[in-house]
């Protein structure tokens, strides 16, 4: 008789690089319950008791293994004077940086995540989840990395010039979100998620050298894993890890979310037993899918990296996008009950 | 002009070490020859493309491919006559980012195309794509070139390009950006034209599309 496991106890295998009971799946759903809830998308995000409603639904609906508690990227400019963007059909963006001179940086403090509003909000949908949920399963915050944090802050363009022309206010902002990170990720566990995802794509050495990152990215990546208080996982939200996916493997990360230009089955055996890789639907790709495409794509992420545990079906870049339909969404949930039962012994065959 | 690899190679290192002196040498050295534009197109321009390539193929970063195209904006300053190195003869043409202020690829495209003799007017951030094709028919365009960061953003360049044809206007448009380099489809899907992967392509894309009208 087959025992069915409880999502926190899929997860927990997964992570620990065992077989469950078949392998775990997570679909960043940040926007999609706003529709199910018959709700714009700033309505829903501005109302944490429709957040948690609009997780549970899908979370019902799908029968995917975690919810998120995370709300938009934005939300954590607004701690450092930005703004968002709401859209109606897709997700918030930043306004115009909010430092812009030189002298802003050099004022400037670690601000409190617990004070600024957005970030308060998702605090309390992770309150509200925590208490519906329990244990059973688990929560997910999220925060966007030291690194990333100033293309938002700046611009990409001041971050660069900057990086070439005055590295030492670089250095200080770096600082300073790390401080900042170090603090949200602990106020999100602090309040019930079970695990802090960081989405940092600056740590591609497609969009910074290798030896940059290596030099103060990764020292700085480690200083923050280490200073949240939980388990800690590392997307680079779309952009290649490439090369440094072994160095970023001996952070401590309980999971890596590469690419999905890059081989799962490649980066499964270079985190084998160690981290657990995270992954496998490319999420542009989904909004053209069919149910048949939903089907074959899942497949083939469990025939590359499924066995042995270790593995998370998940989208790479961290949030589902608007335009991928339910239908698609339904179709992995589907797919994934379907094929990937351990063990997972259609493979062979 | 005849370029040889070792100069090539000599262009492509001075611009990854951001040694401006030594690009500005063998620069110089190029000019006592040959006019400035054929300097600019058969030794910057293809050193600047190498190092593009390079980025597209994972090799380097796109922050060195920034830097880079950033000196040889300055060097272009310094050989700029009226605004640009010698004129072409090309259709008006401008550029414009779509909803998003957190973008680079603008300032690479513009410089890869100063570079190549081109005039292109930069026309900032764009916020509503309706505006910017009526922007667009109002100044005659020939070309519109858009880029984007967000997939919702480049979804709504169908809005440009519908607008452009409700006017019955005649500008091209020419996108790029991330979710078009992810999403290659994407592209004919909105109705744009062309797009490339990396930004020192565009001059190459411009001059085959305005051949080929």
């Amino acid at each position: 008789m087959i025992t069915l496991l409880k999502p926190a106890e899929r997860l927990g295998a997964a992570l620990s690089h065992q077989e469950g009971d078949r392998v775990p799946f997570f679909l960043a759903v940040t926007l999609h319950p706003a529709r199910a809830l018959g709700l714009s998308i700033q309505d829903y995000l501005s109302d944490p008791e429709a957040v948690v409603e609009g997780q549970l639904r899908l979370r019902h609906s799908l029968g995917h293994d975690a919810v998120t508690s995370f709300l938009h990227a934005s939300a954590e400019v607004e701690a450092f004077g930005g703004e968002t963007l709401f859209r109606t059909d897709g997700p918030p963006n930043t306004g115009a940086p909010p430092l812009t001179r030189a002298s802003a940086i050099e004022r400037l403090q670690v601000p409190d995540p617990t004070q600024v509003p957005a970030l308060a909000r998702s605090l309390t949908v992770a309150r509200g989840l925590k208490a519906r949920l329990g244990d059973d399963v688990p929560i997910l915050g999220g925060l966007v990395g030291p690194l990333s944090l100033p293309v938002v802050q700046l611009g990409f363009e001041r971050y660069l010039d900057w990086l070439m022309d005055a590295p030492e206010l670089i250095r200080k902002l770096w600082r300073i979100n790390e401080a900042f990170c170090i603090a949200w990720g602990n106020a999100q566990l602090a309040a019930g998620v079970s695990a802090v995802a960081i989405a940092e794509p600056l740590v591609s050495p497609t969009l910074l050298s290798g030896e940059l990152i290596r030099k103060e990215g990764l020292p700085a990546l480690r200083r923050v894993r280490e200073g949240i208080q939980g388990a800690v996982a590392l997307s680079s939200a779309s952009a290649p890890m490439g090369s440094l996916l072994p160095e970023l493997s001996e952070l401590g990360f309980v999971g890596l979310a590469p690419s999905c230009d890059e081989s799962l089955a490649d980066a499964k055996a270079i985190l084998q037993g160690r981290v657990a890789l995270m992954g496998g639907l490319n999420g542009l790709a989904m909004c053209h899918w069919s149910p048949a495409d939903a089907e074959a794509a899942v497949k083939e992420a469990l025939r590359a990296a499924g066995a042995g545990g270790g593995f998370v079906l998940a989208e790479h870049h961290g949030e589902i996008p608007w335009c991928v339909s339910e239908e698609v969404l339904v179709a992995v949930a589907e797919a994934v009950r379907r094929w990937g039962a351990y063990p997972l012994d259609w493979i062979a065959v | 002009m005849n370029v040889s690899s070792h100069t090539l190679n000599q262009a492509e290192a001075a611009l990854l070490d951001l040694d401006l002196e030594a690009l500005r040498g063998l620069v110089a050295e190029a000019l006592t020859m040959n006019p400035e534009l054929e300097v600019f197109e058969t030794l910057v321009t293809p050193a600047l493309e190498r190092i593009g390539r390079s980025w597209e193929d994972g090799d380097l970063a796109l922050a060195q491919v920034y830097m880079a195209s950033r000196l040889v904006e300055r060097l272009v300053e310094e050989h700029l006559v009226g605004g640009q190195l010698a004129h072409r003869s090309q259709p008006l043409m401008a550029m414009a980012v779509l909803e998003d202020h957190h973008i680079l690829g603008k300032r690479l495209v513009l410089a890869s195309l100063r570079m190549g003799g081109w005039a292109v007017e930069d026309w900032g951030v764009a916020s509503d794509p309706t505006l910017l094709a009526e922007r667009a028919h109002s100044a005659g365009l020939g070309f519109l070139l858009i880029s984007t960061l967000m997939d919702r953003s480049a979804r709504r360049v169908a809005e440009v390009v519908q607008t452009l044809r409700a006017l019955g206007a005649s500008t091209r448009v020419v996108v790029g950006g991330a979710p078009f380099r992810l999403n290659p489809a994407l592209c004919r899907e909105v109705g744009a034209e062309a797009t490339v992967a990396e930004a020192s392509a565009v001059p190459a894309l411009l001059a085959s599309l305005v051949g080929a009208p």
